[in-house]
């Protein structure tokens, strides 16, 4: 702001022009108005005109100039005169005062409109510390953020040298800390005579720090430092920071969930991925499952509810011409219960016994010794040529006989307890009949209403193929896996 | 050489006074800075002392910042004269007719100090201090 002088007042265009000249031309058209160093800006000095006097006009303790005139007519010149600088030098500073209001608002806007743009916590913490720096004196800045992980402070942005005052300005500030701590701004004008600087090295005369609040969490701080000894930070300087921080922590924490949604967003990616390969893998599993069965009409239907099931099933012939069959069911849902599939039917490919109760025996004392957490259903069926089946069950839903359910005796599913037997039945698959092992997925599907698919119906839907079973089961309201295995005598050997 | 002149009309002293203020270090470039205080003012003045630049208020008693900038730049021939709307009128249509009278640029009030400096640097070539 330029100061006030007597040529400014006695401009055309200033608003005291005309008053003055009004004055002038009244009190006594003699008086003359020089400045300070004595040059003429209002009238022509007489010299040696006796009963002239020089006043001088004043303005805040300084001299301005001189009215020069008859005594009476020179003091009430400067008089007016020095009264007017007055107004004028009032009306300049609160001008002043308005400019630099204006100047906040469209600062911080702009701010506002820079932290909109960037999702990213250190350009936001150096658009604010360079806007802070425009508008509040400072040799030295920082912003330190609060790590999400460790909870640690971190330098963000800096600017002065900030590592040489790094005591003041870095992590470990005691300013820093009490800052954080209290929730509240800070002015330090002094800080060589505060007690938490005692013993560390630092050329800031003063200090003034804002905590970056994000509702009712801090994320960090903001802090501007000024090595002149005579700066002296104001309570407008910490409520301008302060609407800085305020900004600054709303546009971090923006930024710290756009970064974290962005990482679930890469991780979710990565695992659909994952899911994808292990269902790729899980379908060619159990298509190498079923092998061909000469003399027997195998049908199998397998419906994950997702990428990938804990369903499995296992068709192999035997030597002597009969054929086993696995269906099971694996507790846990994704990759995990995947994996476990996976494992069982490498068991049941690796497994030399064709008797049920020993299949499910082996595969239980596998899954113990593999430490799996969780547990497996699972039944088992060997079926000759002649119709003549054995049957085991391991917790898992009861397989059907031309709509019957059969029998079978109560065991513990397996990976619980070591060692388990698992006693078998026999029956015998008539050349009509049909052997249905299905999983709990059919039984369980529900309702939008909730109304679950139960037993009851399970008679006459196991009268069906195995793909009318699973198809019904899941117009139903499919919740689970559903696997669905028909076997019966091929009718070539009938004849 | 024909000193620079800038032209602040506004009927409001005080916002005459902040615009002054914000301008006045140009003096030191050897810019005069004359006001007016009303739309007829503006004319007159204009007519006169052809300024460079024109810092010219839209709501006014007499004639408003609208009709003046139209006279400028359509009636008078001096369609060089570099005229900026500065008002408080922040309406997309106050914009647009802004536009459609000829006016250079369209500025809100509260004025940015550091960007009306800048424009006025600008429009009358003068370097940024210290640069």
């Amino acid at each position: 702001m330029a100061p006030v002088t007597l040529k400014s007042l006695l401009r055309p265009a200033s608003s005291s022009a005309a008053v003055i000249n009004t004055l002038l031309m009244a009190v006594h058209p003699g008086v003359c108005i020089v400045d300070s160093q004595g040059k003429p800006l209002q009238g022509k000095p007489v010299e040696g005109l006796s009963g002239d006097v020089r006043v001088p006009i004043d303005l805040e303790g300084a001299s301005l100039g001189y009215a020069i005139g008859p005594a009476e007519s020179a003091r009430a010149a400067a008089s007016v005169l020095a009264h007017l600088a007055a107004r004028e030098s009032e009306g300049r500073a609160l001008a002043a005062e308005v400019l630099h209001l204006y100047r906040e608002v469209h600062l911080i806007e702009q701010l506002s409109e820079q932290l909109a743009a960037v999702l990213n916590s250190s350009a936001v913490a150096e658009s604010a510390l360079g806007q802070a720096q425009r508008l509040i004196a400072a040799t030295h800045g920082s912003v330190l953020i609060l790590a999400r992980d460790s909870g640690e402070l971190e330098p963000a942005a800096a600017f002065g040298d900030a590592a040489q005052e790094a005591d003041l300005l870095g992590p470990g500030s005691p300013f820093a800390a009490s800052v954080l701590e209290r929730s509240m701004g800070e002015i330090v004008n002094n800080c060589a005579e505060d007690p938490r600087a005692l013993g560390l090295a630092c050329s800031l005369h003063a200090l003034i720090c804002a905590p970056l609040r994000a509702g009712q969490r801090n994320v960090g701080l903001i802090a501007l430092g000024s090595s002149h000894s005579n700066m002296s930070y104001t309570a407008g300087d910490l409520k301008l920071l302060n609407t800085i921080a305020l900004q600054a922590a709303a546009a971090i924490e923006n930024a710290m969930l756009c970064a974290e949604m962005v990482e679930t967003a890469r991780e979710r990616a990565a695992y659909a991925a994952e899911l994808q390969a292990a269902s790729t893998v899980q379908q060619l599993l159990l298509q190498s499952a079923w092998q061909a069965t000469p003399g027997f009409e195998v049908n199998s239907v397998y419906m994950p509810a997702s990428e990938v099931g804990g369903d499995f099933f296992f068709i192999a012939p035997t030597p002597d011409g009969s054929i086993t069959a696995v269906v099971g069911d694996v507790s846990g849902k994704g990759l995990t219960a995947a994996m476990r599939v996976a494992m069982i039917l490498g068991a049941l490919r690796r497994e030399t016994s064709s008797d049920p109760s020993d299949i499910l025996a082996g595969l239980n004392n596998v899954l113990i010794a593999q430490g799996q957490l969780g547990f497996t259903t699972a039944c088992c069926v060997r079926i000759a040529l002649s119709g003549d089946y054995k049957l085991a069950n391991a917790g898992h839903v009861s397989p059907y006989l031309s709509g019957c359910e059969v029998s079978t005796l109560p065991a513990l599913p397996l990976g619980l307890v070591p060692d388990q037997t698992y006693d078998s039945v026999e029956g015998n698959l008539s050349p009509s009949a049909c052997l249905v092992l299905l999983s709990d997925g059919v039984l369980e599907a529900r309702a939008p209403d909730g109304e679950l698919y139960g037993f009851e119906r399970l008679p006459a839907l196991t009268l069906l193929s195995a793909q009318q079973i699973a198809d019904t089961a899941q117009r139903f309201g499919q919740e689970d896996d559903i696997t669905v295995v028909t076997l019966r005598l091929a009718r070539a050997m009938q004849m | 050489m024909k000193p620079m002149k800038i032209l602040i009309v506004d009927d409001e002293a005080h916002l005459r006074t902040l615009i002054q203020q914000t301008l006045e270090e140009l003096e030191d470039d050897g810019v005069e800075i004359l006001t007016a205080t009303n739309g007829e003012e503006a004319l007159e003045t204009i007519r006169a002392e052809e300024p460079n630049l024109v810092f010219l208020d839209v709501m006014m008693p007499k004639k408003n910042g609208f009709d003046v900038c139209h006279a400028v730049k359509n009636e008078l021939g001096m369609s060089h004269i570099h005229i900026i709307l500065l008002t408080a009128k922040g309406q997309e249509f106050d914009r647009q007719r802004g536009h459609e009278v000829g006016a250079d640029l369209y500025m809100t009030k509260p004025f940015d100090p550091d960007a009306l400096i800048a424009k006025a640097r600008s429009v009358l070539g003068l370097p940024a201090p210290g640069a």
